[in-house]
């Protein structure tokens, strides 16, 4: 049980032994010195305990500010004997303790209960857990009323709070509920209540299974560790996971908590960051921020804990290098000192992975293909076809988004959130999150008959999901291939996307084959989220220079303007800069309508950003969309120099497309592709097929063939 | 003029000179202290060189601007003059050996090559599609065959002087000669390619045409000519600085080269210094970030990074003076031009830490006598540290009429204001409208939307009047008027101020605008208070835009959102903007606000409208059919009245990181601002702070020397006096 010298963490021996590195150089000093400079500036500072306001106000944020000051200053106290720090936290912690039980709750603004200082629940679970490490931290310091004061005063009737008045939430299998689990345990191990311990780990019900730790931790991850909520929760989530991980593996080593359910931790982490672009940012599936990177705190935490306790990985010691900051907690010491000893920058290059959904990886997955150019730059494109993402899933199975060249190209909207911004709706999600982000249409995925996947209803989403065909990963030629047959009544949808490294092009060319079959007549919209400038496009389309009508009533149609409108030729090109890249998008595009458009329609409050896309319409009962995306290129306006703005690839023709198979071919410069791809659910690497095609049959073997590369 | 071969030198560095440089290369080589600039600087270009000589020397036949021709012929150009410099300096034959190689190949060629095609006014070249590329060709050419020279045999001298440099440089001379003495950037690249090519082969008439023009009288062409016509007393250069950078290459690379062979000439003292006050002229309107001010025609992202800075930045400091601003200059340029000059530069670079100075606040006079109004500069550095910059606007046109319309860069902008903090151009020049070397744009030459939106005046943060451009849109009209200084104060308890009259740019129609940037005690950063002051005899619309990026966060007023958008007019840059949404604020009101976020910070614009009026939020785009315009949000104050002030604060506010979810004070301080009363003689507005706080501001319109240090002003019964001409007073 906790002896004087152990902290929720870890024991202050080694919190002593580590405190001399932040004279030194390196990431573990950089660290500590981060740490300082946003901790020191508050010892000055008059003891703000302010009152109640709305996400993003000044209050929020100083409450906010106040719980990771009281835990900063208690780890730079442990760290460095300077007593400051100390008094610092224990000044806080006594206002808190006078005024917590004067405080009335917040109105309910959400589904979420209200706190006492925070507008959720969450908030103050969260203003919990830092809060009591810091107290931890200065324990010793403080005389036995002081501490009387501060756990009667504030944190009993927060325990109270959660375990009792909001005991129907505590239990919820979702990330929030992991907040409040590691908060209430990680408070425990500070008060040395062992049985706050015990109703964290294994839940009210004692069970292990009902909630609690333990059930949170094996119930929220897929087999693959994936989150179902996307990686932006996923993040959000794995911060309490880590801390409450690092204090049971200290205080109840007898859980083996990271060789717990086949070691779920480990699975979990490696998930997480194997989601993120190349450039560090997790992409916006669900509802989710387009910032959202492995700088985050909580990716610090996993990353450290991940590289303690489950062994050497050099992506792990390039992702602290890409950080430039560590955890600062003795399980980071070796991390920091390997990722500093690194002697150039080292790209971060996770492989191409499918992460399986469902507890039994059943219920499709998450697909991320890599390429790596000449110059070392990594290309991705990542593809849903995994479940309905709870209360923050878009209804996007089979979208996909493409990043190249540090940038992405074809991009997720994210959440319609300006996170804690005061004067935006008090920073919550805002009713155009639900008329157009998680719409259909806000994604790069085909739209039928201006409808939405399971027409908006999440109750219907969360009983289907996509079904992965196959996923070919490793080399110079990797695809991935899916179907989504639930998705829209009467017709079944088949994507099939490839990556391709060519010896005619510099950078990866993206192929991407989107089948659809109905019973009956469909109008299918094919959508491309770009952005940057069109620079040539062989489409004669009509602008709409006069008068920008919206695109359609609802289902996200009603947020677009149309832009322009016109017969796509049989083979469309069209390019555009982005940035110093341009990018051409070749189609297959006989019979179709292109459509440009730009959100922004019906949007009064000016909730969202202005941004473009392309939809390209076809008629029909069976329909194949197929396209290649290729970067080409370099602009640099600032030293006017521009090179090679129109691109290699020429032409994509279908040459058929049945039950059986899609047979298609690219040509340019230097360029003659054959793709053939089997749409057989039911094919193996064995699989014999054929498709007949202009009096020729195509063969080949298993789940696709490409010639020509 | 030195005729002498055995004393031949190369043209802008001495073999005494190269010797030097590449003693301090291997010097700077062999300490472990970081490179000096000129290290790095010849290392990155020796790094292209040789990546360059990979591949076969290719000399291809004509293509359009952008196009892989006219990009190949570019590379060979700047590489040739790589290989011949590097060559001086590392005395390797490899280089001196590819040099040769592509003149040799380029003389074989190129009396045989017919003209390239033009697509514009501009007359072709035999390489390039227009003289001017023509001439930037000639002029690196000249100068690397000056690095060959002493290497070279006289066959192939005579070769590349007979078959390549002559015959280019009387491309200029004879088949244009027409063009070659206009006053203009592109003047100032013939006469320099012509000069430095007669230097190169030592023919002392083709150095005097470039020099004193054609008819050889110094006043009529040639480059004297140019800098006593092209610049300002305070070296402003008429098209503005993204030309400005263009032009004082060629100026500089020939100044240079006179200094040299014709040192009696005493280039430098010139016009009582012209070369260095045109130098400092351009370096000193740079924002903080480095950018040059989009004004005229001209590039958004044009930086201090340009060659021609690099080059201004070296000679300055190698010929007029060793002054610390300079060397901060290069540190944030992070490169120098290779030369002696550079090389000092970057000695006291790697030693001299910088005194943090700046180029501070300034007024510079435009007009070839300085009288053609001019353009004000207020700088002032915050709390955190943050440089803010506002720039007011009120010179001469920008071009001149008489030149082929390729040449008319000139927008109708007067009064224009740019303001910028934060690392950021907060209220911005839209710039060109120009996809510069991008093909695909209409070969990357300027785009119809740049007269049909980038020149009118409602591109610009400036009123438009009946929604008409200044001067009726015409350039000839426009080049007969100017604005003129009313106030420039740097010395002052409240702040900074500039303010300028602009007449007679909209019939009937008298303007001033002032601009102060104020130190509040509500607020950390400086707040812009904008007052823009119409005076007519006739009622009239009024719009003042206010062109900003970023998201719209909110409006204290309530407005229509439009269900589907039409364009906000038909003609003066109106039909590119889509109206997107229009708010009534009655008179009762008085006053609006709303605030927007850009980058990681916030901004509120707080507006007077004591007689009602209207904000339009609209956004480009409209009759945009081949996708030539950015699409960039706008709001439009608009009113209508006779006399009519304009009063607005702009705050700098908050903090917003969406990766760490940070964010604070989305709301700023002031709450309203009121204008208490404006006439002839003065205006005063009231701001009023969320805090209960108010400041009157009260600001002299009358001549400076016509009202002594006190004045007054009688509005409402209430009598305002203050000293100077404008003053702040808290209660």
């Amino acid at each position: 049980m906790l002896s004087d010298s152990q902290f929720p963490l870890c024991s202050a021996r080694q919190l002593a032994g580590i405190g001399k590195r932040g004279q030194s150089d390196g990431l573990f000093a950089r660290s500590i010195q981060q740490l300082r400079k946003r901790v020191d500036p508050q010892l000055a500072q008059a003891d703000a305990i302010p009152g109640q306001g709305e996400a993003g106000s000044r209050q929020h944020n100083q409450h906010k500010q106040n719980s990771r000051s009281i835990e900063g200053a208690g780890l730079l106290y442990q760290l460095s004997g300077n007593r400051a720090y100390a008094d610092f936290g224990a000044r806080l912690l006594l206002c808190y303790a006078e005024q917590y039980l004067q405080m009335d709750f917040h109105p309910q603004k959400n589904t979420n209960p209200p706190g006492r200082l925070f507008h959720q629940i969450l908030n103050e679970h969260m203003w919990l857990l830092f809060a009591a490490l810091g107290y931890s931290y200065i324990k010793e310091t403080l005389t036995d009323a002081q501490q009387d004061t501060i756990e009667t005063g504030l944190f009993q009737p927060m325990l109270q709070l959660f375990t009792r008045t909001c005991r129907h939430d505590f239990d919820r299998i979702h990330n929030h509920g992991l907040w409040a689990v590691a908060a209430v345990g990680i408070t425990g191990l500070a008060l040395a209540q062992p049985r706050y311990v015990d109703l964290a780990v294994d839940g009210q019900a004692g069970d292990r299974r009902s909630g609690g730790f333990l059930a949170q931790i094996s119930q929220l991850f897929s087999a693959s560790g994936y989150y179902i909520e996307g990686p932006y929760y996923h993040r959000f989530a794995i911060q309490p996971l880590c801390l409450f991980a690092e204090a049971l593996h200290l205080h109840r080593p007898e859980l083996d908590i990271y060789r717990y359910n086949d070691r779920v931790i480990e699975k979990s982490i490696t998930a997480l960051l194997a989601t993120a672009y190349p450039d560090g940012r997790f992409p916006a599936f669900n509802d989710a921020s387009r910032t959202m990177n492995i700088r985050d705190e909580a990716v610090l935490t996993a990353v450290a804990i991940s590289y303690c306790h489950y062994g050497h990985c050099d992506k792990l010691l390039a992702t602290a290098q890409r950080q430039g900051q560590v955890w600062l907690h003795p399980c980071a010491l070796t991390l920091a000192e390997r990722a500093g000893d690194l002697q150039r920058r080292t790209p971060v290059m996770w492989p191409s992975v499918e992460l399986t959904e469902g507890p039994h990886g059943d219920r499709g997955a998450q697909g991320y293909l890599r390429l790596q150019d000449g110059s070392g730059d990594v290309t991705q494109v990542s593809m849903n076809y995994g479940q309905h993402g709870l209360d923050h899933g878009h209804f996007d199975t089979l979208g996909i988004t493409l990043f190249s060249r540090g940038q992405e190209v074809l991009r997720d909207y994210g959440f319609v959130r300006w996170l804690n911004v005061e004067s935006k709706f008090g920073g919550r999600y805002l009713p155009e999150n639900r008329s157009w982000a998680r719409q259909t249409v806000a994604h790069n995925c085909v739209v039928v008959d201006q409808r939405c996947q399971n027409d908006a209803d999440a109750a219907r989403a969360d009983q289907v999901h996509g079904q992965p065909h196959f996923f070919v990963a490793g080399g110079k030629v990797q695809a991935m291939s899916a179907f989504a047959n639930r998705h829209f009544n009467g017709v079944t949808m088949q994507r099939t996307v490839l990556l391709l490294s060519l010896p005619a092009l510099d950078f990866p060319l993206l192929v991407d084959l989107y089948r659809l079959s109905g019973r009956h007549l469909h109008q299918y919209d094919y959508l491309l989220h770009y952005s940057g400038q069109i620079t040539h496009t062989n489409a004669a389309c009509d602008y709409c220079g006069d008068r920008r009508d919206l695109l359609g009533p609802d289902n996200g149609y009603q947020h677009l303007f149309q832009v322009a409108k016109g017969r796509a030729p049989d083979c469309l090109r069209l390019t555009w800069l982005q940035r110093r890249s341009f990018h051409t998008w070749v189609s297959a595009a006989a019979e179709a309508e292109l459509i440009f458009a730009q959100t922004g329609a019906n949007d009064p409050q000016f909730n969202l950003r202005r941004e473009d896309c392309l939809l390209l319409r076809k008629r029909g009962r069976e329909v194949l969309f197929a396209s290649a995306f290729e970067t080409h290129g370099d602009f640099d306006e600032a030293s006017e120099y521009c090179q090679d703005c129109s691109g290699r690839l020429q032409t994509i023709e279908v040459l058929n497309h049945t039950a059986q198979g899609s047979v298609v071919r690219l040509s340019g410069k230097d360029i003659d592709i054959g793709i053939m791809v089997s749409n057989l659910a039911e094919v193996t690497p064995a699989t014999p097929c054929s498709v007949e095609a202009g009096g020729e049959t195509y063969r080949w073997q298993g789940f696709f063939a490409v010639t020509g590369v | 003029m030195n005729k002498d071969v055995d004393h031949y030198q190369p043209l802008l560095i001495s073999y005494d000179e190269a010797a030097a440089i590449g003693e301090y290369l291997s010097e700077a080589a062999a300490k472990a202290a970081p490179a000096p600039l000129l290290q790095r600087a010849i290392a990155q270009k020796t790094a292209a060189l040789e990546a360059y000589m990979q591949a076969p020397i290719e000399v291809p036949g004509h293509g359009e601007a952008g196009g892989y021709e006219h990009n190949r012929h570019k590379q060979n150009y700047i590489h040739l003059h790589l290989a011949g410099q590097l060559f001086l300096i590392s005395g390797s034959d490899s280089y001196r050996n590819y040099a040769l190689d592509i003149l040799t190949r380029y003389a074989g060629i190129y009396t045989q090559l017919g003209p390239a095609t033009s697509r514009d006014t501009n007359p072709p070249g035999r390489l390039f599609h227009q003289t001017l590329n023509e001439s930037m060709w000639l002029l690196y050419a000249a100068d690397a065959y000056s690095c060959l020279h002493r290497s070279l045999a006289g066959d192939q001298r005579a070769l590349i002087e007979n078959r390549l440099l002559r015959p280019m440089a009387e491309l200029f001379t004879r088949t244009y000669r027409h063009d070659f003495d206009i006053v203009h950037n592109h003047g100032i690249w013939f006469v320099a390619a012509v000069g430095l090519c007669g230097y190169a082969i030592n023919d002392s008439s083709m150095v005097d045409k470039a020099i004193y023009g054609l008819k050889g009288d110094g006043t009529s062409g040639g480059f004297l000519a140019q800098l006593s016509r092209l610049f300002s007393p305070d070296g402003y250069y008429m098209e503005g600085p993204y030309y400005h950078r263009f032009a004082i290459r060629p100026l500089l690379l020939f100044a240079e080269a006179i200094a040299r062979r014709q040192p009696e000439l005493g280039i430098y003292d010139y016009r009582d210094q012209i070369v260095r006050r045109s130098c400092f002229a351009l370096m000193a309107t740079a924002f903080p970030d480095g950018t040059l001010p989009a004004l005229n025609d001209a590039s958004r992202s044009m930086s201090i990074g340009d060659e021609g800075v690099l080059i201004a930045n070296a000679i300055c400091y190698g010929r007029y003076r060793q002054d610390s601003t300079l060397v901060d200059m290069a540190r944030r340029q992070n490169s120098v031009w290779i030369s002696a000059a550079g090389m000092a530069l970057s000695k006291a670079a790697s030693t001299d830490r910088g005194d943090g100075s700046n180029w501070g606040s300034l007024l510079l006079r435009d007009g070839p006598e300085g009288d053609r109004g001019g353009l004000g500069i207020l700088r002032q550095i915050d709390r955190q540290q943050d440089m803010h910059m506002a720039l007011l606007w009120f010179g001469q046109h920008g071009s001149d009429h008489t030149l082929h319309s390729a040449l008319d860069h000139g927008h109708f902008d007067g009064l224009h204001l740019s303001w910028f903090n934060r690392g950021q151009e907060v209220l911005h020049d839209y710039g060109f409208g120009r996809w510069v070397n991008i093909e695909a744009k209409f070969g990357g030459r300027y785009v119809a939307e740049n007269t049909s939106y980038c020149k009118q005046t409602i591109a610009h943060n400036t009123v438009v009047v009946d929604g008409k451009s200044q001067h009726q849109g015409e350039t000839a009209r426009a080049e007969q008027n100017w604005g003129a200084r009313h106030f420039f104060i740097t010395e002052h308890p409240d702040g900074q101020g500039v303010s300028a009259l602009a007449r007679g740019y909209y019939s009937g129609v008298d303007m001033q605008r002032t601009v102060l940037l104020l130190s509040l005690h509500e607020s950390a950063s400086p707040v812009l208070v904008d007052l823009f002051r119409l005076s007519s005899r006739d009622r009239h619309q009024y719009d003042y835009p206010v062109h900003y990026r970023g998201q719209f966060i909110a409006a204290d007023f309530a407005y229509h959102s439009c269900e589907q958008l039409s364009p906000l007019g038909r003609s003066n840059g109106y039909q590119h903007l889509w109206e997107l949404a229009r708010g009534r604020i009655d008179a009762t009101r008085g006053s609006a606000s709303v605030s927007w976020l850009m980058g990681h910070s916030y901004y509120s614009l707080t507006t007077a409208l004591p007689g009602g009026g209207e904000i339009i939020m609209a956004r480009t785009g409209a009759n945009d059919p081949d996708f030539n315009l950015r699409s960039e949000p706008l709001l439009l104050v608009r009113t209508e009245g006779k006399d009519q002030l304009f009063a607005s604060s702009y705050e700098t506010h908050g903090h917003f990181d969406e990766a760490t979810e940070a964010s604070t004070d989305a709301r700023g301080q002031i709450s309203r601002i009121e204008i208490v009363g404006h006439d002839q003689s003065a205006s005063v507005v009231r701001i009023h702070t969320r805090s209960g706080k108010s400041y009157t501001i009260m600001v002299s319109n009358q001549p400076e020397s016509a009202n002594g240090a006190d004045n007054s002003a009688l509005f409402c019964g209430n009598t305002y006096t203050w000293q100077g001409m404008f003053s702040v007073e808290k209660s």
